[in-house]
């Protein structure tokens, strides 16, 4: 058993606090240590809530000793990206613009979470307004959050704090949002697992808008087990956002460990060729893909449709306006003290025709349409995620590349639910990343691919040296 | 600009009117450049999205993949 609390999965310090092994307060402080022992390195967080946390702590476990244990999240800690709203907590968004900001309620996912007695740890570091591609201006509120595989390096984005978060062990797990990958090229980045869910499976109720016809709420962990027990916590019909489907949540656990013997995964290498793809990340797809073959899997070849660029042009006539005019009154009244991506991306916004908007949107759907029959046809895609393992955060072009060249788009424009796993490890000891894809609201499978993969290779063991 | 992309041209003039119809009083001509370049791209990505093949579509104003219960009809 490993000695150090913040290397626990959710699921192995849960099974641990129900059986009173550890203490919640044990483990909050833990946490609590290891950030002021790294962060100022990682920039993980942008705010950390200690007192509040010792407290939550504290009443967890005086909960737990008189038997009012309320699941496997009672008493994990973990941290929210900064887009979150918070009660009574600042929530800046990374921008000088929102410093003040002090919400009067907390997301619906973070209700969730205090439900099920998880305890905030504070607030995750993130691009500007929770978007870009992370382009080197250095003029946002706060620094940007490092790689804890390799310092200076970049860990993808916007949810930075959140991926480097998990991999540093600041936090156990982390929630993020994604609009175009902002999950899952983090958690490949960073080397974890991210899972953006279906559209619509997890309420966005509090959270600050990006693009609404893609923006997506997810874990990001460890493990895919701990993904599958947090989404369990999160998911579900919610009346206050408008995108939110009322489709039954099954139990993620229960079919977890069935393995992929006789499930049918087509596994895209590419999508378009457009694009060199790292050699590595090739052979970690090429590995996971043998490795679920040998596990009685039927690999199939399987072609999406379009290409990156043509799910980028739709996205950048959808995400453009949709910014803009969520934000409008703030970039009219202080774009100034914007930094100059998010400022950028809002002009764009502006300068949209609505025309243009509303053939991207039925461009939207044909796209998504085109995709689900390739997808219906297989129980779950096996594709690359990011085409690159994370570059030098000081070199631009390759930041640049490593966001937009991503195969991640793709579902945020068809809806489908995707999970970012690591496939193992370049030359450089940075993680490769690999994607899996599934059926709408079938996160299950999705899940349950994910984990025969990493059951059988087992990189979660390998911890980077903060 | 991506290779395959159609060159959109926009003047410093046409930046600094759409600058003041939308009300920007901050504008530097460093933010006017930026602009500029800003109208471009979304420019060049309007002329890239096909409309014909969608012609008869009507766009979705909120995207969904499951109905939720208010929007099924009664029983």
């Amino acid at each position: 058993m490993t000695t150090d609390l913040t290397h626990l999965s959710v699921a192995a310090a849960g099974k641990m606090l129900r059986a009173r092994e550890i203490s919640p307060v044990e483990l909050v402080d833990a946490f609590l240590a290891r950030i002021e022992r790294v962060d100022a390195r990682i920039k993980s967080y942008l705010l950390v809530t200690a007192e509040a946390a010792r407290a939550r702590a504290k009443d967890a476990e005086a909960q737990i000793m008189a038997g009012g244990w309320r699941g496997p999240l009672h008493g994990i800690p973990y941290g929210a990206k900064d887009t979150f709203h918070t009660k009574g907590l600042r929530t800046c968004a990374n921008s000088h613009v929102l410093m003040q900001q002090v919400p009067d309620h907390d997301a619906a996912i973070i209700e969730k979470l205090d439900a099920a007695g998880a305890i905030l740890l504070g607030k995750l570091n993130t691009w500007e307004y929770g978007t870009g591609l992370g382009l080197v201006y250095h003029d946002a509120a706060f620094a940007h959050s490092t790689n804890p595989w390799k310092e200076n390096y970049f860990t993808g984005g916007s949810s930075t704090g959140s991926g480097a978060a998990v991999a540093a062990g600041t936090a156990m797990f982390a929630l993020g949002a994604d609009t175009g990958g902002s999950i899952r090229a983090p958690a490949s980045g960073c080397g974890i697992a991210g899972l953006k869910p279906t559209y619509g499976r997890v309420s966005r109720h509090g959270i600050l808008p990006n693009c609404w016809s893609l923006d997506v709420a997810g874990p990001m962990t460890w493990t895919v087990e701990d993904c599958a027990l947090v989404l369990q916590a999160i998911a579900g019909f919610d009346a206050r956002d408008p995108a939110s489907a009322d489709v039954p949540v099954p139990d993620y656990l229960r079919a977890l460990g069935d393995g992929v013997r006789g499930l049918t995964i087509g596994i895209a290498r590419d999508i378009g060729h457009c694009v060199p793809i790292d050699p590595a990340i090739l052979a970690g797809i090429d590995d996971v893909a043998s490795v679920l073959a040998a596990a009685g899997a039927h690999v199939v070849p399987l072609v999406l449709p379009g290409s990156p660029q043509v799910y980028r042009q739709v996205t950048t006539l959808i995400t453009g306006p949709e910014r803009a005019s969520a934000h409008e009154r703030d970039f009219i009244a202080q774009g100034d003290r914007m930094g100059r991506e998010l400022r950028d991306s809002i002009m764009a916004g502006l300068a949209a025709r609505a025309v243009d908007y509303l053939a991207a949107q039925r461009r939207r759907g044909e796209l998504a349409a085109a995709v689900d029959a390739a997808v219906a046809g297989v129980d779950a895609v096996l594709l690359p995620c990011t085409l690159h393992t994370a570059p030098p955060a000081s070199d631009a072009d390759k930041v640049k590349a490593f966001m937009s060249d991503s195969m991640t788009t793709i579902f945020n424009i068809s809806g489908h639910p995707a999970l970012s796993i690591r496939s193992g490890f370049d030359t450089n000891g940075l993680p490769t990343g690999a994607q899996i894809a599934g059926r709408y609201f079938d996160e299950a499978t999705v899940l349950r691919v994910g984990h025969a993969y990493e059951r059988a290779r087992r990189w979660h063991e390998r911890r980077p040296a903060v | 600009m991506m290779p395959d992309e159609p060159d959109v041209v926009v003047s410093v003039a046409e930046a600094e009117a759409f600058g003041r119809r939308i009300g920007l009083a901050w504008l530097t001509p460093d933010d006017t450049q930026r602009l500029r370049e800003a109208m471009a791209t979304i420019a060049r990505a309007g002329l890239l999205v096909p409309r014909q093949s969608s012609k008869f579509a009507q766009p979705a104003f909120t995207f969904r993949v499951a109905p939720r219960v208010h929007d099924r009809p009664a029983d």
